[in-house]
């Protein structure tokens, strides 16, 4: 009897376990104020799998800009390329450490309405990959939805943030293709739970903090400039209100280190010869 | 010097006479032997000399009852039930509210742990508590405390029945007073002690692998790790996290350094919210070895006496179950035929149970390619992370890949690679 348990009990556990299905992305419904703002979710639907990355290309033509984009909601923790938008279009492409399932929120997009009539909302080249270790797509189609932009329709309220992204951490690692050829580049990432990061910027510095170089707008990785490590790095990340969080990274020695101190070395050694030698020299006058 | 001496002899005198008490309560002994369970036999008579003893019985000499109808009679082996009570853990979230979490209950010899029934008393330890049942949760929270008052916290274990069978060590926290929380609200206004607002505590409890580790991830990013109980039960109080979404990620690592399936939860915090996170089950962890004799055997981690169901795949065919219960140190493990029995590309997984706690499915091992070793360590660190992230997204798009970074093998990378990666990511 306790055997005929157990197999009702797997049974139950199965059913539906390994069940392929596909994903489905959507934007929510909802008009766009002509000469306002409104943000949408773009929601994925993984139908019951779990999946732990996503990409895609959203284009807009019509009567509304897409004018920002948030990932302060997203199931998606790290992005391989930053959010850019450029001519109306956008391309993500990110990661879900520990996977995901169910609906949860990709992006948040904003439109802005320029005139009264429609927009209409590509979301092409989409992948979505199953959490399996094997880098297994799913099914999932192209989608354009329309969306209607109205003369008087309710706007997003301001959103009001002072608070700046979350203090973070810089690393430094080779990329280079041998550890006997290194190419360092720093790391960071940080979140802004308010409005989101907007970008990153590095400044290269002098160990003095004395001698600068120009704030770059960059991306994690960032090769250094300084491939000899004896500058200090600093970088700023900024969110969509404009606030700053700035660290520094100090690397410890360096090759610009090891050459001083290689410097001073034979700095001792040298005086250390010519008063050995002035030593002697007394001794033979005596 | 001599005065602390017969100070210490005196107490532990007292702890061996109390120690012996307990003893006494369950077994009898002797120089050459000790009863385990004594028997209650009913009616009969005891006879003895110096080298013997001889008990006659009315009734059986095993557990049963004897019934009239106006009275019943217990007779045969009666064990004495025991059960092992929770650990507490208080913490004061903010000024005016407590997060209590404890270790799971273990009850033995005909017991069972049904319900928790959690208690609070305002200002003294030996109560009136208020109980509110809990059910099998393993944390509870209580608001609106009052300023400059210490709150004593009990959970009281129940049985089907809800008969209490076990009572906590009471702990206790007390709150700050009206002024402290004045001098905190100053600092939130000038914005100098506190640029991010008010903060959250998160609360992570579960079953894991006894005496392994929970690793926990903020949005992917290490943010704590912490050891479990031999019973296999942990609490996480993950704080200082500032309010909006995030993924949290978990995962465990048994005693053998073999990881678990990673469990992600989004969480949207409130600010000055406290969230817990309710029962999380780390799932087993899952290794693979060919036995001699035309099998290979599939072992692993999980709870202490969880039922373990370990299947064979094939997409989404389920081609083989098997089941076991695993032992007191939570080690499990089950045998099948050979490998040649099933196919290129079919997977094996496992999940455990615990009363009505069930974990998601873990790892897969693929039986192409029966390996427990991480992709996409790339610098060798024993993790997979942000940095080995960073050395993939440095080389995507780029020509002259190394073919280490080409994790599935396909001359280029792109968002599968990423896939991989992340799949065994580590924080």
């Amino acid at each position: 009897m306790q055997r005929f348990f157990t197999y009702i009990f797997i049974l139950f556990l199965f059913f539906g376990a390994f069940h392929a299905s596909a994903a489905i992305l959507l934007v929510e419904e909802g008009v766009i104020p002509e000469n306002g703002e409104r943000s949408f979710s773009l929601m994925l639907d993984t139908e019951g799998e779990t999946v732990n990355a996503i990409e895609g290309q959203i284009t807009v033509s019509g009567d509304a800009l897409l004018s920002d984009v948030r990932d302060t909601a997203s199931i998606v923790s790290l992005w391989v390329t930053p959010l850019t938008i450029k001519d109306n279009a956008l391309f993500f492409s990110g990661t879900i450490p520990g996977g995901f399932t169910g609906k949860g929120e990709v992006l948040t997009l904003v439109f802005k309405g320029t005139a009264s009539g429609n927009i209409s909302i590509n979301i092409g080249d989409v992948s979505v990959f199953y959490d399996d270790g094997l880098g297994t797509q799913t099914d999932i189609a192209p989608t354009s939805i329309i969306r209607d932009v109205v003369l008087g329709a309710a706007a997003d309220p301001a959103i009001t943030d002072t608070i700046p992204p979350e203090p973070f951490s810089i690393g430094l690692i080779n990329v280079g293709m041998t550890p006997e050829e290194p190419l360092y580049a720093l790391i960071f990432a940080t979140d802004d739970k308010q409005t989101g990061i907007d970008h990153y910027e590095v400044q290269e510095r002098g160990r003095g903090d004395d001698v600068y170089t120009m704030w770059v707008s960059t991306a994690s990785p960032y090769v250094v400039q300084d491939q000899t490590l004896s500058s200090h790095f600093a970088v700023r990340a900024y969110d969509n209100a404009g606030n700053v969080q700035e660290e520094v990274y100090k690397p410890e020695g360096g090759k610009g280190m090891i050459g001083g101190v290689l410097i001073l070395l034979g700095l001792i050694v040298l005086v250390m010869v010519v008063r050995y030698a002035r030593r002697l020299r007394t001794k033979r006058s005596v | 010097m001599l005065r602390y001496f017969n100070f210490a002899l005196v107490f532990l005198t007292l702890f061996l006479v109390w120690g012996i008490r307990v003893s006494e309560a369950t077994e009898l002994r002797s120089d050459n032997f000790i009863v385990k369970d004594p028997v209650m036999s009913g009616g009969g008579t005891w006879s003895e000399s110096d080298n013997f003893g001889l008990f006659t019985s009315t009734d059986l000499v095993f557990t049963g009852t004897s019934s009239t109808a106006s009275s019943s009679q217990k007779y045969g082996f009666l064990p004495f039930p025991v059960v092992v009570t929770p650990q507490l853990t208080a913490t004061l979230i903010g000024t005016s509210t407590a997060s209590v979490s404890w270790t799971a209950a273990q009850a033995y010899l005909g017991w069972s742990v049904t319900s928790y029934r959690y208690g609070v008393s305002a200002n003294d330890e030996d109560g009136p508590y208020t109980y509110t049942n809990v059910n099998l949760d393993l944390a509870a929270t209580t608001t609106d405390l009052t300023p400059d008052t210490t709150y004593y916290f009990v959970v009281v274990v129940a049985d089907a029945f809800g008969n209490q069978i076990g009572t906590s060590t009471p702990v206790s926290l007390t709150t700050p007073d009206d002024e402290d929380e004045e001098d905190e609200d100053d600092d939130q206004g000038d914005g100098t002690s506190s640029s991010r607002g008010r903060t959250s505590t998160v609360v992570f409890f579960g079953y894991a692998h006894p005496n392994g580790i929970v690793r926990i991830l903020k949005d992917g990013i290490f943010a704590k790790e912490i050891s479990v109980d031999r019973n296999g039960t942990f609490t996480v109080p993950l704080s200082d996290v500032s309010s909006g979404s995030y993924i949290f990620t978990v995962y465990g690592i048994d005693t053998s350094g073999v990881r678990s399936g990673l469990l992600s939860f989004p969480v949207t915090l409130l600010q000055g919210a406290l969230t817990s996170s309710l029962r999380i089950f780390i799932p087993p962890t899952l290794s693979f070895a060919t036995n001699t004799d035309d099998t290979f055997r599939v072992f692993g981690e999980t709870v202490p006496n969880a039922t373990v169901a370990v299947v064979v795949t094939d997409g989404p065919a389920t081609l083989a179950i098997q089941t076991d219960v695993s032992d007191n140190d939570g080690r499990y493990s089950v045998s099948f035929p050979t490998p040649e029995l099933f196919g290129e590309g079919f997977a094996i997984r496992s999940l455990a149970s615990v009363g009505d706690a069930r974990s998601p499915f873990g790892l897969a091992i693929h039986l192409a390619s029966p390996t427990r070793a991480l992709k996409g360590d790339f610098n060798k660190d024993g993790r997979v992370n942000l940095v080995d992230f960073s050395i993939l997204a440095y080389w995507q798009g780029r020509e002259g890949v190394p073919a280490a970074y080409d994790l599935n093998s396909d001359g280029v990378i792109n968002l599968a690679d990423f896939s991989i990666l992340t799949y065994h990511w580590t924080g």
